[in-house]
């Protein structure tokens, strides 16, 4: 079963901002998006963002603007209507309520086709509903309203007419138009079955364009970029969390990008200090990753991603204490869902905070060491970050710069030495840590040290 | 034809009752069967819960309204698929209500309908600026209900009609209380605060409100939190914004200290207060200050002397004597033969 979006909207590594952030017209495109599985197939990653590029072309120029706000009118009048068209096309008769919004879909249609028409976009072709709006609209007043129109039949008219001269009772008039509507109604249904598919076509194409035209903005107004495909090897560089840069832009503080790259079946190491940004960077990955495969666009300067089966995000900050599970026996269930996932040659991203982190060192480096081990013979792109010193094990290392110059620098890298840098202390202190705790702590690694 | 000309002068109305079967659909359909619908645009609406209107069992207890062909209408789903008129539906809005969405419909015919719309005073305020700016509507006719169990108040709307009758009591002389306490309560002047809508905005707690505008607070989650009250000494002058009820209780206590009796007390509308008259007058006497963020004019009374059980009062005395004491037309619109 693939990942749905609503699954992963509310995850740590800040889905939910991106989504909050789309400026939809319609509550049905939400729901759309929510209820869209995830993208594993090559094939149609590419076609959505070959569809994005078309509407980004678009609407990102300033001299369209107009016509994009023309079309995001009518497309806020879209309504769910979904279970009335199964209504209708599994043979149950519309009411008036239900022809009204049929009606108005296919109205909005009509409008927004003409729009797409003028513009460059071929990717979405809306189909033509002129006959239904005829339909629905007999006396060709194009105005949004519905009622079984005089102009459906001689014999309702002649009823109308004589309700409203008051020669028949009103009962019995009413009772008569009843008749007559029931059969105009059944008559209307009939046809609308014909053209079901092409309305419930449109329905889903509306809600297309209203999604692509605000992942189009998106683009621009995040500073997202339309990432390419690789095989073999994710890279990012530039790479930011757009939620945690915004949150720094209202601190008048500045994002540092990170440049990352990572291949299938060559693990990358980080190390680095704490409060280095590690588990940040791990989350901004799993965040990437979910927005490639999503189809939006990818926060950093390039990007060049390669398509996975499976992600799989182990950070500390998710013990599941509802479960029962203790911080380490939740992580020892998270990686090993993960190297079943792995096993079944499923080609997977595997992000891993701090393995076996909580437990003592020696068991940990074991672990940890053991975990990069396993990772290099998988069809999977791993990347894990640790404090421990992991020394005999190949694979690619990054390291966070640290503390330079009093600031702290987030930037990654390349780094041959194996030894995770020892820094803890000196952070605690710079943060104003308690000092009596601290020297003490000085005192013990001297000790240790002679 | 009484009152039916002044209305033309207001763009909101609404008509309450003060009790069941007080006449209020008699008077709503009154007064949508004399209005110039060939001059004016009127839109009809009613609000109030539904468990008041639709009687499950019964089935007798739903009042229909009947229109003329022209008025737009807006009602819930299920009412509009009962509906005995024929109607052009205008609009779906995604207001749901327990009866389904609000539709908005055009009578093509004259007929009768149930109406159910809008539950709160949010979007019972929506409700008119749709029906003004979307079609162009004159007057906006509201069927309220004075429950403390409705949440939509119909003092959004400029005008009001107040039914009474002996439905409230046998006694003409505790009618005549009644009712004219319930005029006392609609005629409190209006709040001179500068922004309204932001006082409105808010929804729990006390607030105060220095002399020089400045909101603080809440100061209290509510009423019944209120237990401390010495934290109340607060600057002299200013008001105390009651973003729910006026009960008994804060009256009293704030009745009985010589500094807060100097405060001015802001409430939301008139259908916030639940006082006794007694109480309330005493404040008022001891200089005292109670101010409204929404004011409706009221402009008529109507009177029905049949109660529930099948009394009948004489018409002639309730009138009299309720002319008497509130300074408006008093109309029994049912016995003066004004049939609909």
């Amino acid at each position: 079963m693939g990942t749905r979006f609503k699954d992963i909207l509310d995850s740590t590594y800040g889905i939910r901002f991106i989504f909050s952030k789309l400026n939809l017209s319609s509550a049905l495109s939400a729901t759309l998006i929510k209820e869209s599985k995830i993208m594993t197939e090559r094939e149609d990653i590419i076609k959505a963002y070959r569809e994005l590029k078309e509407f980004s072309d678009f609407v990102n120029l300033n001299q369209n603007n107009s016509l994009t706000e023309k079309i995001k009118i009518e497309l806020c009048e879209i309504r769910d209507i979904r279970s009335t068209l199964k209504r209708v096309s599994e043979g149950s008769t519309p009411d008036d309520i239900e022809l009204f919004e049929i009606k108005s879909l296919s109205m909005i249609n009509q409008k927004v086709k003409i729009f797409m028409e003028s513009t460059d976009i071929k990717c979405i072709k809306l189909p033509d509903l002129e006959g239904v709006t005829n339909l629905l609209d007999p006396e060709g007043s194009r105005i949004t309203s519905f009622y079984i129109y005089d102009a459906y039949s001689d014999d309702l008219r002649m009823v109308r007419k004589e309700l409203s001269s008051k020669k028949l009772e009103p009962e019995e008039a009413i009772y008569k138009m009843s008749l007559i509507e029931d059969r105009i109604r059944g008559y209307i249904s009939a046809k609308l079955r014909e053209r079901i598919s092409d309305i419930y076509e449109s329905l889903i194409g509306l809600a297309r364009i209203d999604t692509l035209i605000a992942k189009a903005g998106q683009l621009k107004e995040l500073n997202l970029i339309m990432p390419s495909q690789s095989i073999n090897t994710t890279t990012y560089s530039g790479m930011f969390n757009p939620e945690v840069k915004e949150l720094l832009k209202s601190d008048g503080k500045e994002y540092q990008l990170i440049d990352i790259e990572f291949s299938v079946s060559e693990p990358l190491l980080i190390t680095g200090s704490n409060m280095g940004g590690k588990s940040l960077t791990l989350k901004t990955l799993a965040l990437c990753q979910y927005l490639f495969q999503f189809g939006f666009g990818i926060p950093a300067r390039e990007a060049s991603i390669v398509a996975v089966d499976k992600v799989f995000l182990s950070v500390g900050d998710e013990q599941d204490y509802r479960k029962g599970l203790s911080s380490f026996a939740a992580e020892i269930k998270r990686i090993d869902n993960m190297l079943s996932a792995a096993n079944s040659g499923k080609i997977i991203l595997s992000l891993t905070d701090e393995p076996a982190g909580t437990t003592n060192p020696k068991e940990g480096t074991a672990l940890a060491a053991a975990l990069l081990k396993v990772l290099l013979k998988k069809r999977a792109l791993s990347v894990i970050t640790t404090h421990y010193n992991i020394e005999k094990i190949e694979c690619k290392r990054l390291k966070v710069i640290g503390f330079e110059n009093g600031a702290m620098n987030y930037k990654l890298s390349l780094t041959v030495d194996n030894c995770a840098p020892e820094e803890a202390i000196r952070i605690a202190d710079e943060m104003g840590a308690n000092s009596e705790w601290i020297n003490a702590a000085r005192a013990e690694l001297e000790v240790n040290n002679d | 034809m009484p009152f039916i000309e002044e209305l033309l002068n207001y763009g909101t109305l609404s008509i309450a009752g003060l009790e069941k079967n007080t006449g209020k659909t008699e008077t709503l359909n009154y007064i949508l069967s004399r209005l110039p619908i060939s001059r004016i645009r009127v839109g009809v609406t009613s609000t109030g819960i539904d468990g008041e209107r639709v009687d499950q069992v019964t089935r007798s207890s739903k009042p229909e309204i009947f229109l003329k062909e022209g008025v737009i209408f807006t009602t819930s789903e299920k009412h509009y698929r009962e509906r005995k008129l024929l109607s052009e539906l205008l609009n779906i809005s995604d207001i749901t209500t327990s009866l389904g969405r609000l539709v908005t419909a055009k009578a093509l015919s004259r007929g009768k309908i149930m109406l159910s719309g809008p539950v709160t005073t949010a979007s019972l305020k929506r409700w008119i600026i749709s029906l003004k700016k979307g079609f162009n509507v004159d007057l906006c006719i509201i069927d309220g209900a004075l429950s403390r169990l409705s949440l939509a108040s119909p003092a959004v709307s400029e005008a009001m009609i107040l039914a009474t009758g002996a439905s409230l009591s046998l006694n003409i002389r505790e009618i005549v209380n009644k009712t004219a306490f319930a005029a006392e309560l609609i005629g409190l002047p209006l709040s001179q605060t500068n922004d309204i809508e932001t006082l409105l905005g808010y929804d729990q707690g006390i607030w105060s409100i220095g002399k020089d505008g400045e909101l603080g607070g809440p100061i209290f989650e509510s009423a019944f939190t209120m237990e401390n009250r010495s934290t109340m000494k607060m600057e002299d002058g200013g008001a105390i914004y009651l973003t729910g009820a006026l009960t008994e209780r804060f009256l009293k206590m704030i009745s009985s200290d010589a500094k807060l009796i100097e405060k001015e007390i802001i409430i939301k509308d008139f259908t916030r207060i639940f006082v006794t008259p007694n109480l309330l007058r005493n404040y008022l006497k001891k200089g005292g200050k109670i101010t409204v963020l929404q004011k409706t004019k009221l402009i008529a009374l109507t009177v029905n002397p049949i109660s529930p059980n099948g009394y009948v009062l004489d018409s002639n005395r309730l009138i009299d004597e309720l002319s008497g004491r509130v300074n408006i037309p008093v109309y029994d619109i049912i016995k003066n033969g004004y049939k609909i």
